[in-house]
């Protein structure tokens, strides 16, 4: 098959048309917007307080954080006493624009900043792609493979009827975008690379991931005229979005170690990673014991059941990783180190498979999402590896046409790799379609937003009877109530903050406001001077919390309860 | 505020400095206000931080 057709699509030369095109592009991702706004507001119900998941209350509870804070990490609202490193970057857009335009932070994280985040990455696809390609055809079409990626869909043609396919595709994609499941949408777009979750390491596939994302940007720096301190921009971005700061010293640690592998100190260069890689192994296990406690933990972890062994084969497999990727990168023997990183990969495959290393769903490893990671994981190997090949065999002037159909798959790969966020997606996108009603919650929660704006934000802290009302799927979690306004939580959060200082509370708020027989004397005890309580009409609450009454609906009640009003 | 304003126009001259020239004026422009959308939250934190 003659490939000649795809030469005579670049318009590299017909700078007009391509003006025009360009035009058309950032035009589309205008309506586009306006489109998604529109059809999210009307098909969602307008003006009710609706609500996807925990994650989205989760993020949302982040964005207040940052935006009262005056300190970093800022102190949590969920769980008080306690404040954790997390990626704030998305929170941290919604504050500085918030506190610009003097708008509701809500209003600016759900309907400004993740949608704009999200045309933009889809635009900054285009731009690099183009820039490397100039061929219009080939940018549209990973922008397309993009926003399907962003779709989340996996297709079991087996089993799956086209019009189920179709209603769940439609679905999530409202959900993603416009009602901003903020983990799908940021990190899609700009990809988050969490590698803890939970005890054990959730998802392989960021790690790869992050590679891929890393090799989009490192187009920019290849393009860059500075080289290294476009590597230090890619640092700070990576820092922004990033899980925990685990992969900040990460790539901090491989920045100064390429630094002295190929600069003037070349000798050093192995003797420093070295060093620096022990340090992080070190602060990695003994972080709490060398910071003090949980309320500075250097790492974000949901506890300290990881162990040295484990913290240093997941950093030094990170570091060869990373290592060989680089020395492919600054090579011309591609094939020898592509073969050394193919074979890494492969072994890392077998690692996933055979030691258990995968996601969990409510605490039990399931085949499938093993396998999910697995194969997420190879793929963005894939994707990686071709590109690096393809950066060499396109440095070369012979372009021969194998290597631009190459490189045009690559680009695809590299698309589908950097807004894809892999088995998290994937999993979650598979129980959508394979039982929808235990997959995403998308709940009303007007009523229980107007209860908690009955309480007082400032100084005030809130005692929950509820861990189950919202949302189903945890019962260790009320992140929805410190959501709406800001509010600071006594104990409302343990799913993501598994401190055991949280689960104690939580156990006492069960204990003290989980029950109609609680004595006025148990509620005092528990509640401090400026307490209000939460109480969801769902579960057995004590009666003679009445004294305090403020407000109520069909769904939760609100009560002052702190000391004067216990004794009157 | 005006700290991570200040800190946000020092990362957006550093871009404006990395790019110039390598990309055409359109993609250019977006890139800077794709980076400065993304840096605005940074600089936030680094003000806070501060």
């Amino acid at each position: 098959m003659s490939l000649s057709w795809l030469n005579k699509i670049n318009l590299h030369h017909l700078f007009d048309i391509y003006k025009f095109l360009t035009g058309g592009v950032i035009g589309l991702a205008i309506i586009a917007f306006v489109v998604l706004q529109l059809v999210g507001f009307f098909s969602m119900g307008g003006e009710s307080y609706w609500i996807l998941n925990d994650d989205n209350a989760y993020r949302l509870t982040h964005a207040w954080q940052v935006y009262f804070s005056t300190s970093y990490p800022p102190p949590s609202l969920s769980n008080i006493d306690l404040a954790y490193h997390y990626h704030y970057g998305g929170p941290a857009i919604a504050t500085f624009f918030a506190k610009a335009f003097n708008l509701p932070v809500d209003l600016v994280y759900f309907r400004l900043v993740l949608p704009v985040a999200f045309i933009f990455s889809l635009g900054f696809v285009y731009i690099v792609v183009f820039n490397k390609t100039k061929n219009v055809f080939i940018s549209v079409l990973c922008v397309s493979i993009a926003i399907m990626a962003c779709l989340n869909t996996v297709v079991d043609l087996e089993n799956l009827k086209l019009w189920k396919w179709m209603k769940s595709s439609l679905y999530s994609f409202l959900m993603t975008v416009w009602h901003f499941d903020i983990d799908h949408v940021l990190d899609s777009a700009t990809t988050q690379y969490s590698f803890w979750y939970g005890n054990k390491i959730y998802d392989i596939s960021y790690l790869v991931l992050f590679l891929s994302m890393g090799a989009v940007l490192s187009l920019f720096i290849v393009e860059s005229q500075i080289k290294r301190l476009a590597l230090l921009l890619l640092l700070l971005m990576v820092f922004l979005f990033m899980k925990t700061e685990v992969v900040f010293w990460l790539f901090l640690l491989v920045f100064v170690e390429m630094f002295f592998l190929v600069g003037k100190y070349a000798r050093f260069g192995w003797i420093v990673a070295f060093i620096a890689f022990l340090f992080l192994v070190f602060i990695s296990t003994e972080g709490n014991f060398f910071l003090g406690d949980t309320k500075v933990s250097l790492f974000y972890l949901e506890n300290n059941e990881i162990s040295f062994l484990e913290w240093f084969s997941f950093f030094l497999y990170f570091l060869i990783l990373i290592d060989v990727a680089f020395l492919i990168f600054l090579s011309k023997k591609e094939n020898k180190y592509l073969f050394f990183y193919l074979l890494l990969n492969f072994l890392f495959f077998l690692y996933v498979e055979f030691f258990d290393i995968s996601l969990t769903i409510d605490g039990q490893v399931t085949e499938f999402s093993r396998h999910l990671v697995a194969v997420s994981h190879a793929m963005y190997a894939v994707g990686v590896i071709a590109y690096i090949f393809s950066i060499n065999t396109h440095r070369s002037e012979n372009r021969s046409k194998f290597s631009y159909i190459l490189f045009s798959f690559v680009l695809l790969l590299i698309a589908v790799g950097s807004f894809f966020k892999g088995g998290h997606a994937m999993l979650q996108t598979w129980i959508l379609v394979s039982s929808p009603n235990e997959s995403y919650k998308v709940v009303d929660l007007s009523n229980q937003r107007e209860c908690m704006s009955h309480i007082p934000r400032k100084d005030t802290v809130v005692y929950t009877n509820t861990f189950e009302e919202w949302p189903p799927e945890t019962k260790t979690s009320a992140m929805h109530l410190t959501s709406f306004f800001g509010h600071q939580g006594f104990a409302t959060n343990y799913t993501y903050e598994r401190y055991d200082v949280v689960k104690e509370r939580i156990k006492k708020q069960k204990e003290t406001l989980g029950r109609s027989n609680t004595s006025i004397r148990d509620v005092c005890g528990l509640v401090a001077d400026n307490g209000y309580a939460y109480i969801s009409k769902k579960y057995e609450y004590a009666l003679s919390l009445e004294r305090g009454f403020i407000f109520e609906n069909k769904d939760c009640a609100v009560f002052n309860a702190n000391k004067n009003i216990c004794f009157p | 505020m005006i700290l991570s304003l200040f800190v946000l126009f020092l990362l957006m001259s550093i871009v404006a400095y990395v790019y110039k020239g390598s990309l055409s004026r359109t993609s250019y422009f977006l890139v800077l206000i794709f980076y400065a959308f993304f840096f605005t939250g940074f600089s936030y934190i680094i003000s806070i931080a501060l």
